[in-house]
């Protein structure tokens, strides 16, 4: 199978401080990777490079076969806009509109995305449609940023730390519906976490440590959502 | 994003009134003085009053057309600052549309849609004052040179 993300030896220099020191991988289709790594290690770079929010200072990076690194600013938004989507720690939900028109932005043809009543059923949020963020409590607001990410039906759903402002149940669930959605849609999931236990249900964990890739390891083992431990 | 700047209404308030102002000196200009002067101008020969007249419409129009370039550089100035704040407050946001694949011609169309909007409407407000006031100080002006 060929991979569907390619990084070649990707460095990222911040004021004169090497955060990446020349990271090289592929990310198979329909997977679910975790980034795991401490504070300031380079993931959330890392990431934000794969996903096309930051250029690296050298290398390349891959989407099937064209290097997105060498896009123009709108070829980039057009790829963005079509193939990937980004989940955030924060959220990120624009705060005067609806729940509903905040899924809907997200939405890059109407008539390519998912339905989104059953969408809302799926991560119930039907009931919150009319709100607006501000009433909602940081679970659900996430749970929006979610279907705000998976209407369009993306290749690949890039999440920063989804789970970093949650509480154990809410988190659980998050969790556990991205990999739901992994399945059910055939997405390919990269989740950046220092969450060790969210680790353990990924199907692939590469450890990033001082700019470069400690350790790669395939899961073979994954534990379901429900059966992590909150430390 | 429409939404969140619209909801700065004193500062919208603020900058419709300076536009209508930049507006208003422009055209009081135009109605009252540039045409006058042309008119004068035409005549074969002017009475003593009518130059007097004419000289003090150039000095209006020099007063004018200063104002006008100082007011023109303060509401730029003022649109400038509002939008700065405006982007440095919802960086957020707008972060948020460029990560969602908008593209920077989309995003910044809706400033130039919003400024258009408001230019045309403060535009509108310094038209319609001009022509009234134009009028008004025409008449006084006239009187006090004792034209017909």
């Amino acid at each position: 199978m060929e991979a569907i993300l390619k990084a070649e030896k990707i460095e990222k220099i911040f004021k004169q401080e090497k955060i990446l020191k020349g990271i090289s991988l592929e990310i198979m289709p329909n997977s679910f990777t975790v980034l795991l790594g401490p504070s300031g290690s380079g993931k959330t770079t890392l990431l934000n490079i794969l996903s096309g929010l930051l250029k690296p200072s050298s290398g390349k990076v891959y989407y099937k076969d064209k290097a997105i690194t060498e896009f123009s600013k709108n070829q980039l938004a057009d790829w963005k806009r079509k193939n990937v989507s980004n989940i955030f720690q924060s959220y990120l939900l624009l705060n005067n509109l609806t729940v509903r028109e905040n899924i809907e932005i997200g939405m890059f043809s109407p008539d390519n995305g998912l339905p989104l009543d059953e969408l809302s059923h799926l991560l119930e949020i039907h009931h919150l449609l009319d709100k607006f963020p501000s009433e909602l409590s940081g679970g659900q607001q996430q749970r929006v940023a979610i279907a705000r990410a998976v209407i369009k039906k993306p290749d690949i759903l890039f999440c920063d730390e989804a789970t970093g402002a949650l509480d154990e149940n809410n988190s659980k669930k998050v969790v556990a519906l991205l990999h739901h959605l992994k399945q059910s849609l055939g997405l390919t999931v990269i989740f950046v976490t220092h969450n060790l236990q969210i680790a353990e249900t990924a199907d692939r964990v590469i450890t990033i440590k001082d700019g470069l890739i400690h350790q790669d390891k395939i899961n073979q083992n994954p534990i379901s959502a429900y059966e992590m431990i909150w430390g | 994003m429409t939404k969140e700047l619209s909801k700065n209404y004193l500062s919208l308030v603020l900058i419709l009134l300076l536009v209508s102002f930049t507006s208003f000196i422009y055209f009081f200009v135009h109605f009252s003085v540039d045409g006058n002067i042309a008119a004068l101008q035409s005549l074969p020969s002017l009475k003593e009053n009518e130059h007097l007249y004419l000289n003090a419409l150039h000095s209006n129009a020099i007063l004018a057309r200063n104002m006008l370039t100082g007011s023109v550089i303060l509401t730029s100035f003022v649109f400038y600052i509002f939008y700065h704040r405006f982007m440095k407050k919802n960086y957020k946001s707008l972060a948020c549309l460029k990560a969602l694949g908008f593209k920077d011609s989309v995003i910044s169309s809706l400033f130039w849609a919003f400024t258009f909007i408001l230019s045309v409407l403060g535009g509108l407000l310094g038209l319609i004052a001009g022509y009234f006031a134009s009028d008004l100080l025409l008449k006084s002006g006239m009187k006090s040179y004792q034209m017909s």
